[in-house]
């Protein structure tokens, strides 16, 4: 039987090792898509989700509702990758979102940054959105949970979000021709 | 509205090699509960240091010595009908 989320954020509270790694196991990924939404830079997006992850959860006293713990880490995340982004910003000011930091290579590594790149098109709410729910298995009640929207505005998300990506990367015949 | 399509989004998941993901994950999970740990201990000494000061301040004050309160007979003068010759033992004639 899968633990309730506030159970194990009581448990954490009471330093239960136990529930700390499964917190983790559970919201990682998670926060990492948010991360990677927000920043576009696989390797940026998993050191700030794990360092965002530590400070949430050094400050899980100040989650007022256990129940609504993934949405409270997720604004840590969006947060910090925001603040992230924008120094990144002041450093460069030609930086953009999901652009490819390498030059295209082959099988797996192409993919990725052809998908980067069409993600970084996306509005952030859609890539948000887009990589909770086809990365990380997220349902539609959870994220509009988590990001406070109604369903089926996070359906209607999903589907400009998908639509957009697969014109965007028809253009490569990477998914978009013959489906 | 026709649902869109999956997208196959498996290159970007970091959880691909799950041996690194374990470590990971056993990583943040470490990191945060010796935080955790950290916070409760600081807050501990906190409030302990909290105590002790407010103990000390206690026995400070009721360890001072006690402030005698104004001379009397001035309270007398000043409450009732007896005048500052009165007081200070003088007959004149414009007292009388």
């Amino acid at each position: 039987m899968v633990t309730p989320i506030a159970e194990l954020v009581t448990r954490a509270r009471r330093g239960d090792a136990s529930a700390f790694d499964q917190l983790v196991r559970r919201h990682l990924r998670a926060a990492f898509a948010v991360a990677l939404a927000v920043l576009g830079r696989p390797a940026d997006a998993d050191d700030l989700a794990q360092d965002a992850f530590v400070i949430a959860l050094e400050r899980l006293a100040d989650c007022r509702d256990p129940a609504r713990f993934s949405g409270w880490l997720l604004q840590i995340v969006r947060n910090r990758a925001l603040h992230a982004l924008a120094k990144r910003k002041l450093r460069d000011p030609t930086d953009r979102v999901g652009e490819p930091v390498a030059a295209p290579m082959l099988g797996d590594i192409v993919l990725r940054e052809r998908l980067l790149a069409a993600l970084g098109e996306l509005p952030q709410i859609q890539r948000e959105i887009v990589l909770l729910h086809d990365l990380d298995g997220w349902s539609h009640a959870e994220l509009a949970g988590a990001l406070d929207l109604s369903e089926v505005n996070c359906r209607q998300h999903l589907f400009s979000a998908r639509r957009a990506l697969r014109a965007s990367l028809a253009a490569e015949d990477i998914y978009g021709t013959g489906t | 509205m026709e649902p869109e399509p999956e997208i196959d989004l498996h290159v970007l998941d970091p959880s691909r090699d799950p041996e690194a993901w374990d470590r990971r994950i056993a990583n943040v999970a470490s990191r945060a509960l010796a935080g955790h740990r950290r916070r409760e201990r600081a807050l501990r000494r906190g409030a302990v240091a909290l105590l002790v000061s407010v103990a000390c301040a206690f026995a400070v004050w009721w360890s001072a010595p006690r402030r005698e309160p104004p001379h009397p007979d001035l309270l007398d003068w000043a409450t009732s009908d007896v005048t500052a010759a009165d007081v200070l033992g003088l007959e004149t004639n414009h007292a009388r």
